[in-house]
């Protein structure tokens, strides 16, 4: 219910171009000016890569936005929203956040993090299906033979001494 | 008066090389058979298409140049920086396959930063890399930093000094036990006893973190190898910052000191020789450069006032200084944000660490701080030497397993590396900063690589100048290999050329 | 086992620099000379007052100090860097008294940096200062240019074993003439004939450009000073860019040069022996790294737009470079532009000319060519050693007036002030980062200042951390005593606190 409200709100807010309340920030705009944003409420949009994780009330998921992923710390609640995470199977869900950036987080101990205020998937992770390229099977139907008949053929040789040394 | 190297000279080289070629292709099944576990079928035939042609490869080179004569010292230090090019080379076959690479040579230089154990990287879109080739980015770090001949040695046969030539090139030059296969065993084991171990705690310290517990036995091992062979990869893109975890850093730290530690120091503890570790000259050199280092540090993230905190000056400052001596190159600081707010006395501080280096005879990389005694040590000879009267025999000892008196060869050896290194940080530096970049990163970026740390400033590798990788990629080879063997390839190449 | 020095042992000590401290107040006479003919009463005071109080010092040292025992080797290595910072605190009291420096500090820093020949300055409004005051600036570099002690020598008799102590202790290590007297005398000779015909050429080349003749010869025989001794005081504040003439600047070039050759190669020039400039190893190698960092600066150079044409480049460029590595420090550019036209390369060139230096035996600081020679050397052999048979003899050969063998010995010397200097140029940039100056312009002023140049960024300002200033202080007493005799004394402290 949450989410398709503030899935509403961010469609409304796209379709309303008149007061934006943020500015969609990029990793690298947060990184190379990041003393400018410390402390400052921020919209960050990324997909969830690797691992969710829930640590009791809290936790962390790291949101790539293409260039860098940046730590955000959020409410369990909330990040049992993240169906999927990005890895080599899947693309992860498109999550948008707006939350307070620290630099140096006084909370985690200097941590470069985003404290998320809200949460949303904007967009469903999906599966990647990996085709395998006929070339590199052609390739290994002739390669892996040769390679394995070779080596049968050295270590008969040093079994048994014929040839060389 | 040099000699021009002989047909069967090639040849005995050519062998060796050849077989050790051929360990790396038989080394790709294990990520290979880690794909096929998790299914990953294209990634399955990147291996097998790699491990075939490196088989074929090194088969073939050994096949063809196979002698009868027995390989002497010289072809011993010669065929490892050699094999180390080969492993590279055929290392980055898979790399290139799985497509995650924007050239041949940025998998090369990977491969290449994984065997050096340096942790510097060119892989794009590392968060969706598949487990096979992760676990194979990773294991390379664990072959190359355990030492691929230590590696190969049970894989082949051969004359004992010869073997020991080859250990010596690749900078393992104290022998444990008089026995070199005794030596490799010993090395095997200690490190197989800390993988069960360390992994085994690691995956509780992920499935504490909130990750499921298959991909917490994912993250472990990978880890493990990172951290206890001070090589610095990490399966995700943000290094360790990825865990957001005080735990993980709590655990990582201790596995990197002990990566940095000699592994005949190791043998000492284990043969119960407890004592050691206190009396070791290289221990307390170690102990004083990272008190002093540290201190500086603090200073200057104190003035920087960005991490003027305890915690986040020991998660921060104290884990990245620790990073960087070892050698390792975790970051727990956003990636090439280190510059702006370390401020240039931290920045400078971390580059001296990571110049100076750990331990001789562990993974980890730099001068090292055996040298660092044994030059300090000549400086007090030598005003020791001038103040007492000519007649007086000044004789300056040093303490490893036991007190050893402070030849002018072993003094000698200590500048020549030292000095080595401290050329290729130069070159480095300057390559970088010919290619317009700033001082201090193309400094720091230099020693980074260098010392095979793999912590990165603020120029963007992915879209550095080839030609600035290719310096990267020399400085990591011969610094890992500490520019002994190196030195001697140049010596054979100017032989084969102007000999007679 | 050391021995804790006796009374006797201080009371030669003090009685030598005594010696030494009599001599400083004598030579004020001449400033307080050149005061007195331009009618600057002020300034001949100043001088008066400074020759007494170290007169008074110095004969109340020689008196209380007198024994009849000779001085050995450790006295007189142990008495130079003594009598070097004695000399800088009474060649400050002048300089203090004439109004133009903030503070003592800044005096002595200025009077350090003029005996050790390196050329940062601390004056204010330099161009209103008296022709006395300004006179003796550059004969503090005259004076400390040919040694305080090789002045003293020849002033003097006293044990042979000691002078030759102090000698080594001002960072000569070879005698041109078997007896020390001789030596000094042959400086002197040397020095006393360049005075004449350079001064007289700057002189001409001064009226040329349009200065009175007068003052054209007040400027052409301080610039003389200044360049011959490699120390880079000038007349007026603006450096050399005060003449804006090639002419002037091309007249310096050839100074500077000879300034930074060895002495005992001038000698032989000057008897004949014409053929040694070519053979000489150390002279090929210092025109190698002067051609070598003068291609990474015009590199550096060509690649920003700052100078419209090649002249430019090369005026600026070669001179500038030719300035630091004989350790001269004249500036026809401004500090600031450094860092903000010059970018990283051309400025890394220049620094790279400061830190290696021009030649053992001459007035220039650095690590210094020879070194540079036999390090480069040891890696040649090294190499060659390992691919050779191990019972092959190998050595190495160097030309100096005849060829030398490099033994071991040799090579560890190079080796260990080689990396004091970069030890010492890395602290004092570590130093200057640490007062949150930026990285590379720390590493500049610290290698400019170790290395006796004298070229500036633009840190060396009255304004600046008195900390720093003692810092800069320091590194230029020891990079100009080339540390032998600063780790003496060293040496002797720990004996006077720890020996029995």
């Amino acid at each position: 219910m949450r989410k398709t409200t503030l899935f509403m709100l961010f469609l409304i807010a796209l379709l309303v171009p008149t007061t934006p309340a943020l500015a969609a920030v990029s990793s690298t705009e947060l990184i190379e000016n990041s003393k400018a944003y410390d402390g400052t409420t921020v919209e960050f949009q990324g997909e969830a890569i690797g691992d969710v994780m829930v640590r009791g009330e809290s936790g962390w998921v790291n949101l790539h936005d293409g260039s860098n992923a940046i730590g955000i710390w959020a409410s369990a609640a909330e990040l049992r929203e993240i169906r999927t995470a990005g890895d080599y199977n899947s693309i992860g869900d498109r999550v948008l956040v707006e939350g307070v950036f620290h630099l140096a987080c006084p909370t985690h101990d200097g941590e470069f993090d985003i404290h998320a205020e809200t949460l949303a998937v904007v967009k469903p992770g999906s599966r990647i299906t990996h085709t395998v390229e006929p070339g590199k099977m052609i390739a290994a139907a002739i390669l892996v033979p040769v390679a394995v008949v070779l080596f049968l053929f050295e270590r008969r040789r040093r079994r048994y001494g014929v040839g060389g040394s | 008066m040099l000699f021009r190297p002989r047909l069967v000279d090639y040849k005995i080289i050519s062998f060796y090389t050849g077989k050790l070629i051929m360990g790396i292709g038989l080394l790709m099944l294990i990520p290979m058979a880690i794909s096929l576990a998790s299914q990953e079928w294209s990634p399955v035939l990147d291996f097998l298409i790699g491990a075939s042609i490196t088989i074929i490869a090194g088969l073939l080179t050994s096949i063809f140049c196979r002698t009868g004569k027995e390989m002497r010292w010289m072809h011993g230090i010669l065929v490892v920086p050699i094999a180390w090019l080969a492993a590279m080379l055929f290392g980055a076959i898979p790399h290139y396959l799985g497509g995650h690479f924007a050239t041949f040579f940025d998998a090369m230089f990977d491969t290449m930063s994984g065997f050096t154990t340096t942790g510097l990287t060119l892989i794009r879109d590392l968060d969706h890399l598949s487990y096979g080739h992760n676990f194979w980015r990773h294991l390379t770090i664990f072959i190359g930093g355990q030492g691929i001949v230590i590696v190969m040695l049970t894989l082949m046969a051969g004359g004992a000094s010869s073997i020991y030539a080859l250990s010596v090139g690749e900078a393992r030059e104290e022998k444990i036990l008089p026995n070199l296969m005794h030596t490799a065993r010993f090395i095997r084991h200690v490190s197989l006893v800390y993988f069960v171990v360390a992994s085994g705690v690691l995956w509780r310290v992920c499935v504490q973190l909130g990750i499921i517990p298959l991909r917490a036995l994912f993250h472990a091992p990978n880890i493990f190898m990172a951290a206890f062979d001070t090589g610095g990869f990490t399966p995700q893109s943000q290094s360790i910052v990825y865990y957001h975890s005080p735990l993980m850093e709590f655990w990582t730290l201790p596995l990197m000191l002990a990566g940095a530690i000699n592994f005949a120091l190791y043998y000492a503890l284990f043969s119960g020789n407890k004592r050691e570790i206190f009396k070791n000259g290289e221990s307390i050199t170690m102990t004083l450069t990272i008190f002093a280092a540290f201190s500086i540090t603090a200073i200057a993230l104190a003035q920087a006032g960005v991490f003027n905190e305890v915690a986040p000056m020991f998660r921060r400052g104290f884990y990245q200084m620790i990073s960087a001596y070892t050698s390792t190159g975790f970051t727990t600081v956003q990636s090439h944000h280190i510059p702006d707010i370390w401020g240039p006395l931290g920045v400078l501080t971390l580059v001296v660490a990571m110049g100076l280096g750990a331990s001789i005879g562990s993974t980890a990389g730099g001068i090292k701080a055996h040298r660092l005694m044994v030059i300090v040590k000549a400086f007090v000879q030598e005003i020791k030497k001038m103040v007492l009267p000519p007649s007086a025999i000044t004789v300056v000892k040093y303490h490893h397993l036991k007190k050893n008196p402070l030849t002018e060869k072993l003094v000698l050896n200590a500048f020549l590396v030292g000095m080595a290194y401290i050329a290729s940080y130069i070159i480095g530096a300057l390559m970088g900063a010919l290619m317009g970049y700033s001082l201090h990163d193309a400094l720091f970026q230099s020693v980074s690589a260098g010392a095979n740390i793999g912590i990165s400033s603020r120029i963007p590798l992915l879209d550095a100048p080839d030609i600035l990788k290719a310096t990267y990629v020399f400085q990591m080879w011969a610094g890992r290999l500490e520019f002994v063997s190196v030195l001697a390839l140049l010596g054979f190449l100017v032989s084969a050329v102007r000999g007679k | 086992m050391l021995f804790r020095p006796r009374l006797v042992d201080y009371k030669i000590i003090g009685f030598y620099t005594g010696k030494l401290t009599t001599g400083i107040g004598l030579l004020m006479l001449l400033p307080m000379v050149i005061s007195l003919c331009c009618r600057e009463w002020s300034p001949a005071l100043d001088f008066a007052f400074g020759a007494s109080v170290s007169a008074i010092l110095g004969f109340a040292l020689i008196f209380s100090c007198r024994t009849n025992r000779e001085m050995s080797w450790i006295h007189g290595i142990v008495v130079v860097p003594i009598a070097w910072l004695v000399a800088m605190v009474l060649g400050a009291v002048p300089l203090y008294l004439s109004g133009h420096f903030a503070s003592f500090l800044d005096a002595m820093f200025d009077s350090m940096s003029g005996f050790a020949t390196t050329g940062l300055a601390l004056v204010q409004d330099l161009d209103h200062l008296s022709y006395g005051h300004n006179f003796w600036r550059h004969l503090t570099m005259f004076i400390g240019g040919q040694g305080i002690v090789v002045i003293t020598i020849t002033l003097m008799t006293g044990g042979a074993a000691g002078l030759y102590g102090m000698y080594v202790g001002e960072g000569r290590e070879e005698k041109i003439l078997p007896n020390l007297k001789h030596t000094a005398r042959i400086i002197w000779l040397v020095s006393l004939v360049y005075l004449v015909f350079g001064s007289l050429m700057l002189w001409l080349v001064g009226w040329e450009i349009g200065m009175h003749p007068a003052r054209a010869l007040f400027h052409g025989v301080t610039n003389f000073m200044a360049a011959f001794d490699t120390g880079g005081f000038t007349p007026q504040s603006q450096s050399v860019l005060y003449y804006h003439s090639a002419a002037y600047e091309l007249a310096l070039v050839p100074l500077m040069v000879a300034g930074g050759i060895n002495f005992s190669l001038h000698y032989a020039l000057f008897s004949g022996r014409r053929r040694e400039l070519l053979k000489n190893t150390e002279a090929r190698t210092l025109a190698a790294t002067i051609g070598l960092t003068f291609m990474i600066t015009a590199a550096g150079l060509t690649d920003i737009s700052g100078y419209s044409h090649a002249m430019a480049v090369f005026r600026r460029g070669f001179f500038q470079i030719v300035s630091a590595h004989t350790g001269t420090g004249f500036q026809t550019v401004y500090g600031p532009q450094f860092a903000d036209m010059w970018g990283p390369l051309a400025v890394v060139g220049i620094a790279f000319a400061m830190g290696l230096g021009a030649s053992v035996g001459s007035t220039a600081g650095g690590i210094k060519a020879l070194r540079i020679n036999i390090v480069t050397k040891a890696f040649l052999l090294e190499a060659k050693r390992l691919v050779l048979p191990q019972s092959a003899v190998l050595f190495a050969k160097y030309h100096h007036l005849k060829k030398n063998v490099i033994s071991e010995r040799i090579v560890l010397n190079a080796f260990l002030i080689g990396s004091a200097y970069l030890l010492t140029y890395i602290v004092g940039g570590v130093a200057g980062t640490f007062f949150d100056y930026p990285f590379m312009e720390s590493f500049f002023e610290s290698i400019s200042a170790a290395a006796n140049v004298g070229l500036t960024t633009g840190i060396t300002m009255p304004d600046m951390p008195d900390a720093l200033k003692v810092v800069y202080v320091v590194q230029m007493w020891v990079g100009r005593l080339e540390f032998l005799s600063v780790m003496a004394l060293v040496g002797f402290m720990v004996s006077a606190v720890r020996g029995r």
